[in-house]
């Protein structure tokens, strides 16, 4: 009898554990008086404005950008590269008989432009007078160094940067032959006595209003020789390359007439309101957004204890101000700045570096086909109100390549139509009321 | 069966108490009522009663642990130890105005050692849960303000109080004994809140534990040989309590947050019972508890605490205790039990009764050991002003062993 109550006793016990319930649970619902509550907050106060870096770092450049394009907005933007050219082969091998047959600059297409393309333009190279190093410790868009003022080679083009691989720019034959001369008499043998004689070379576009092209690194300059009595009559070739730690963009901005003119200093920002309503950003030259949400910590008048579950700033571009030509990207760049305008650090969210995407709302709005960004702000927030010493920090918002490409943005302010402007849409629990 | 044997027994029921226990902490009760306070009150006990209207307060330990009232423990007969252990299945059906749903679930009950310290008293041990919470409520959909969309909540309760407690009962004279117990309450009660908020998974997870010391004394008084009373004093008590909650984010984030919890009041209990043995046969036994609840002064989120009171009552029948054939040896017994509920919701009661059967199948003659199977079927609530009423299944088991001490074998 024991055995049997044991045994009957073990099984219960065990069907005891082993209970899982896969129904409807439902019933009880109005028993919950949770003390949860969760609130879609979109009229936090955010205010943006345009303010300029003095300089952007362009060292180490992966894209020469030359050429120029007039802006309604932006004013004249010009860009020239600087670059230092080196040869580590053998010179001293070259041929004594060479003959000099030409020289050529040859740019080749990275496929990045801006603006229109449909104008010819003219490129001129120049010979850089100066030894081409770091303006104290790197290169600047704002760095500088002496030409001769005669151009070794000037070249019209009709730009096909989507269809061509490269331009060739012829250079003076004067300049062609005397080189040659050089090595073949070994006056140049390595390519420090190259840069002893030839620092580096500049190259820009005049000032007409045409486009900014990219070029590639591999970009070089090569000079064909022949050498007499050979049986074919062979062309020979010596190349000089890019030496891209000493080659950079000088990239700049004529603010005369344009909102930018009082942007002297890094420190001062215009506010949207003075500005047509927007804020401005340009690749190139420096021209960032900052975002300052001043009274985050007003959440807190929400009765209770509660926290940001999820926070994202919205900003759109202004309607048809960037074209296939003045195009955008898919994301911006985002940094969290001081009140000196010095950047701290990139923006992070949970998942690491927070940027700013461009929302698919193809199939929400395709007719309108607004361009609104989307920038995951909870952690910046989060810190704001945990953190006194926080409170006085911005995001500054700009380009994505900010250093490499002269693409520019126009974003609505805070005073724009309701649905345009920026806003910051925030979800909000509070978890404890009392 | 030798002393080897029982020791042997012991433990491995021992292992499946424990066992069946901590699997269960998380469904120790199926009832949104658990929502309230520290839970549901639990009601069963060692031993017989749970077939007898949950009622004994002047029934002694003479054939088992009663654990209903101190003083019982000072009939535990010479020489004897009793060991009781005990598990519960529960099914139920929760009816509210739209509907029925059911629900199920299954846990340890008890339990507890008793032995004899003399002649005169006697010791018991036991641990039973107090309280139990068990609730799960899905899809509740609530308004995202400031928008027209709305986020979703699954809430979860869990855990519940459990009573530990020392009972020394002793015979002042043969037939008046008196006793008194000392309890240590502790306890946990969990509550989930997973609140789906777009892609967002926020979940709150609360901590509530309590703790505390309740007194309780009784006495038990054979006024005839057939007729006894007995009555029991439990004083009010406060338990502390303290929360912790963390709430966690889908992103990974956590954040701590501690706080103590109001004391939870314990109120003034008073029971009265009364016990009749018609002949060897049949047996009668009433309880009437009151407990003081509106004296502690304490509401609930939705509702308020009430005096309560209790009814319970059962008969047993013993066609013969030493009978030749097994079936004369099996106790038969019936109870009702009825309570009006500690709690109002909107000024309705959630009363409770319930009706029981049971028999005690003994497995030696002459010996107390019994398997104590319980059925009760019972309804709480009721389903009108939102309230929800509970119908429910309730089959209890419990192991009361007798052990014999000090006595050795004649043949080993």
């Amino acid at each position: 009898m024991m055995r049997y109550a044991f045994l009957m006793f073990s099984i219960l016990s065990l069907i005891a554990c082993n209970q899982d319930q896969d129904i409807t649970l439902e019933i009880g619902e109005d028993f919950i008086s949770s003390e949860t509550q969760v609130f879609h907050i979109d009229t936090i106060s955010t205010t943006v404005s345009t303010f300029k870096f003095d300089s952007l770092d362009v060292a180490s450049a992966n894209r020469l950008l030359i050429g120029n394009y007039d802006d309604p907005v932006f004013g004249k933007t010009k860009s020239k590269s600087f670059m230092q050219l080196v040869n580590f082969s053998r010179l001293d091998l070259i041929n004594n008989d060479a003959v000099f047959d030409s020289i050529v600059l040859i740019l080749n297409y990275d496929h990045y432009f801006y603006n229109d393309t449909i104008p010819s333009q003219r490129f001129n190279v120049y010979q850089v007078n100066q030894t081409i190093k770091p303006d104290e410790i790197s290169y600047y868009n704002t760095t500088d160094f002496e030409v001769f003022p005669t151009p070794i080679g000037s070249h019209d083009f009709r730009p096909q940067p989507r269809d061509n691989d490269s331009i060739r720019i012829k250079l003076n034959d004067n300049f062609g032959s005397e080189l040659l001369t050089k090595i073949v008499d070994n006056d140049i043998t390595t390519t420090e006595e190259f840069l002893d004689d030839y620092e580096g070379f500049m190259v820009e576009g005049t000032d007409e209003n045409t486009c900014i092209l990219g070029f590639n690194t591999s970009s070089l300059l090569r000079l064909y020789y022949t050498i007499p009595n050979e049986a074919d009559d062979d062309e020979f070739t010596i190349d000089f390359t890019i030496n891209t730690d000493n080659t950079f963009n000088q990239t700049t901005n004529d603010p005369e007439n344009t909102y930018f003119e009082s942007l002297t200093d890094e420190e001062i920002s215009i506010p949207s309101s003075l500005t047509d309503n927007a804020a401005y950003a340009q690749a190139g030259n420096g021209i960032a957004l900052k975002v300052d949400i001043p009274y985050i910590e007003r959440i807190a008048d929400i009765n209770g204890e509660g926290l940001i579950i999820d926070a994202d700033l919205k900003i759109t571009l202004r309607k048809n101000s960037d074209s296939e030509l003045l195009h955008t990207r898919d994301s911006l760049q985002v940094f969290v700045m001081n009140q000196n305008g010095e950047i701290l650090n990139p923006l992070f969210d949970s998942s690491g570096t927070a940027f700013g995407i461009l929302e698919d709302n193809s199939e929400t709005s395709p007719e309108f086909g607004e361009k609104i960004y989307s920038i995951s702000v909870k952690e910046f927030l989060t810190q704001k109100l945990e953190d006194i010493t926080s409170q006085d920090l911005f995001l500054a918002i700009y380009p994505a390549r900010f250093n490499t490409t002269v693409d520019r943005y126009i974003f609505n302010g805070e005073l724009a139509p309701d649905d345009e402007k920026i806003k910051l849409e925030l979800t909000y629990l509070i978890y404890d009321d009392e | 069966m030798t002393m080897n044997k029982y020791i042997f027994s012991l433990s491995l029921l021992l292992v499946f108490a424990v066992h069946t226990y901590a699997q269960n902490l998380n469904s120790l009760s199926s009832s949104p009522y658990s929502l309230y306070g520290l839970g549901l009150t639990n009601e069963l006990n060692t031993g017989k009663t749970n077939a007898l209207g949950h009622a004994g307060i002047a029934i002694p330990s003479n054939d088992g642990i009663n654990s209903l009232n101190p003083a019982s423990y000072s009939s535990i007969p010479k020489y004897s130890f009793f060991f009781d252990v005990g598990v519960k299945i529960q099914k139920e059906t929760l009816v509210d105005s739209n509907g029925d749903e059911p629900r199920l679930n299954a846990n340890f009950s008890n339990i507890a050692i008793a032995f004899p310290i003399n002649k005169k008293s006697g010791l018991g041990v036991s641990l039973i849960p107090y309280t139990n919470v068990g609730y799960t409520i899905l899809d509740i959909e609530s308004n995202i303000e400031g928008s027209t969309d709305t986020f979703t909540t699954n809430v979860f309760g869990s855990g519940g109080l459990n009573d530990f407690k020392v009972s020394y009962g002793y015979a002042l004279f043969p037939k008046f004994r008196l006793g008194i117990s000392g309890s240590v309450l502790f306890g946990e009660i969990k509550e989930t809140e997973s609140n789906i908020i777009g892609s967002e998974l926020i979940s709150l997870n609360e901590s509530n534990t309590y703790s505390g010391i309740k007194l309780n004394a009784g006495f038990q008084y054979d006024i005839t040989k057939k007729l006894s009373f007995g009555s029991t004093v439990t004083l009010p008590t406060t338990l502390s309590g303290s929360q912790n909650t963390t709430i966690f984010q889908s992103d990974g984030s956590t954040l701590e947050i501690e706080d103590d919890l109001d004391d939870f009041k314990l109120p003034l209990e008073l029971g009265f019972g009364l016990y009749y043995k018609f002949n060897e046969q049949y047996s009668f036994n009433f309880d009437y508890k009151y407990n003081f609840w509106e004296t502690t002064n304490q509401s609930d989120r939705v509702g308020t605490y009430v005096d309560q009171e209790f009814f319970g009552l059962g008969l047993e029948y013993t066609p013969q205790k030493e009978g030749l054939k097994y079936w004369q040896r099996i106790r038969y017994r019936a109870g009702f039990n009825f309570d009006n509920g500690n709690l109002s919701i909107h000024d309705q009661r959630i009363k409770n009764y319930a009706f029981n059967v049971g028999l005690g199948l003994p497995f030696q003659r002459k010996r107390n050991s019994m398997l104590n199977i319980s059925y009760s079927y019972g309804q709480q609530g009721l389903v009108s002003n939102g309230l929800i009423q509970e119908n429910y299944h309730l089959l209890s088991l419990n192991l009361s062993l007798e052990g014999l001490w000090f006595i050795k074998p004649k043949f080993n």
